[in-house]
């Protein structure tokens, strides 16, 4: 069963899709019904998507085809009309060409976009033309722009020092700053994604978003504040050293350079791989890849937040980041006089 | 006459790719095959703690980070004379085969089944082969008649 084309979804394949969606934006599952009915309706116009590949690693659509529901069958062939989309559409070469310019004409599709714009000229080309000209005509003449992965949202890693193809954001780039929805992290998660469409096509409308064009269920929360090691900061357990005996015992990764502290994202409850596990869970420190300039603000990456120089400003959507930094930084100090006093020179460490 | 053939973007892939072949005479006379976007990772990961180098280069390509990550771990380890035990080879071997069937499993059934499935698959369409001249790559190709069943008509396979 390749592709259900011409199917379309059964009523219980569309409440199923309701109810896992429902349980990402933390919804009452008495909504379902109602979510589900929307759906269908939405479904049936099969909204117009164009998603454009510029400066990225395509992983956020390898990303995206690992969702479970909606399958990416069901969002591909039943949900959404995915009008151009160079991953995965049959067409190639003048025949692309003309199914992008045919979506453009109609400027009624939702534009989804991965990978930044390259500002060099010829360092970012498609069918002949600049990405820059691309991105100008194909967003400018959308209903509504999606950047997705931290490549679309400020560049991302190939926008990292000395971002030799002076790669820009999405919303940098057009001048559109607070009109796109941003869903940073490298690559983005799938849940987030396919909430935010289902949130639009239900609701119909744009979900809330802070200041940095991020919708607020997703990035509303710290990393730091939902994690399951959580009790191991407070207790001031840290992991010292990878290989150790506290590494076994799945102490607090924030000396060997954990960024959760400092990361706004829904890591700790949307997770990883059809919600198996994620970065922390398996015993890596965060890298704090959600954040905007994570490849700049966070390196060394096993290096502990405090030894890193960081623009304050760039922290958090409120700029309540600077408090919280400092607060996080206090707290370690006070563990680590606490510790120093009860141990009369650290020999627990040393056992541990 | 030289005839060229542009293909431009190739879908399906990752990257961005520009094919541009010259055919005269119902030859190739010549093909070029482009990257059309520079990122320049190597110049990113200088002057970076070489512990990071990992991180970056699994960016690289979303289809295959593993291997990308792996073979940066690879090259450390060279430069500072390090072997790592056999559990972290293990493990390593563990996921780059996962790695592999993932891999594979996605080319096949996301990027390429579609060239089997679909009639309106471009490179198999009359359409397409007539727009691209496509027949004229092998011209002097000896040809052998078919019939309805799909199979090769006996006297032409002498």
């Amino acid at each position: 069963m390749l592709t259900k084309r011409g199917e379309g979804l059964s009523r219980r394949e569309f409440v199923q899709i309701a109810g896992a969606t429902i349980a990402t934006l933390g919804m009452s599952g008495a909504l379902t019904p109602k979510l589900a009915h929307a759906l269908t309706k939405a479904a049936a116009g099969r909204p117009s998507v164009v998603w454009l590949h510029f400066a990225s690693d395509t992983g956020c659509t390898e990303s995206l085809i690992k969702t479970d529901y909606p399958t990416t069958s069901d969002l591909v062939l039943d949900i959404l009309s995915i009008d151009y989309d160079e991953s995965i559409m049959v067409a190639a070469g003048k025949q692309a060409e003309e199914v992008l310019a045919q979506a453009v004409a109609r400027k009624d599709y939702i534009c989804v976009v991965e990978g930044g714009i390259p500002t060099v000229p010829g360092h970012g080309m498609i069918s002949g033309r600049e990405m820059m000209d691309i991105a100008k005509e194909v967003c400018g003449n959308a209903k509504a722009v999606v950047a997705i992965g931290s490549c679309a949202v400020d560049g991302g890693v190939p926008a990292a020092a000395p971002n030799p193809s002076k790669i820009k954001g999405v919303d940098e780039f057009l001048n559109m700053k607070g009109k796109v929805i941003n869903l940073p992290c490298c690559p983005v998660n799938p849940e987030w994604l396919v909430g935010t469409v289902v949130y639009v096509l239900t609701m119909g409308k744009v979900p809330e978003l802070d200041a940095k064009g991020r919708p607020k269920m997703f990035y509303g929360r710290k990393i730091h504040d939902n994690c399951p090691r959580r009790t191991h900061f407070d207790g001031g357990r840290f992991v010292e050293q990878f290989g150790s005996k506290e590494e076994a015992q799945g102490f607090c990764l924030y000396k060997v350079g954990c960024k959760g502290p400092e990361t706004w994202s829904e890591c700790p409850k949307s997770r990883w791989n059809s919600k198996q596990s994620w970065c922390i869970e398996i015993g890596s420190p965060c890298i704090g890849c959600a954040e905007n300039k994570w490849t700049d603000n966070f390196s060394p990456f096993y290096s502990k937040l405090a030894d890193v120089a960081l623009p304050f400003g760039d922290l958090t959507a409120d700029k309540i980041g600077v408090g919280l930094a400092i607060a996080t930084g206090a707290a370690i100090a006070g563990h680590a006089v606490v510790k120093a006093v009860k141990g009369k020179g650290g020999d627990g460490e040393k056992q541990g | 006459m030289a005839k060229r053939v542009v293909i431009d973007p190739i879908p399906r892939i990752e990257g961005h790719l520009r094919i541009e072949v010259e055919v005269e005479n119902g030859k190739v006379k010549d093909a070029w095959s482009s990257g059309t976007l520079f990122r320049g990772f190597e110049m990113i990961l200088q002057g970076r703690d070489p512990r990071d180098a990992w991180f970056i280069t699994q960016r690289i390509c979303g289809v295959c980070p593993v291997s990308h990550a792996h073979t940066s771990t690879m090259g450390l380890e060279q430069a500072f004379k390090v072997t790592p035990p056999d559990n972290a080879r293990i493990i390593r071997n563990l996921i780059e085969g996962a790695q592999f069937v993932h891999s594979h499993i996605l080319w096949f059934y996301h990027l390429n089944a579609l060239d089997y499935v679909d009639v309106v698959v471009h490179v198999f369409a009359q359409a397409e082969r007539e727009y691209y001249d496509l027949e004229r790559l092998w011209s002097d190709a000896p040809r052998i008649a078919w019939d309805a069943s799909g199979r090769a008509a006996a006297a032409s396979l002498d």
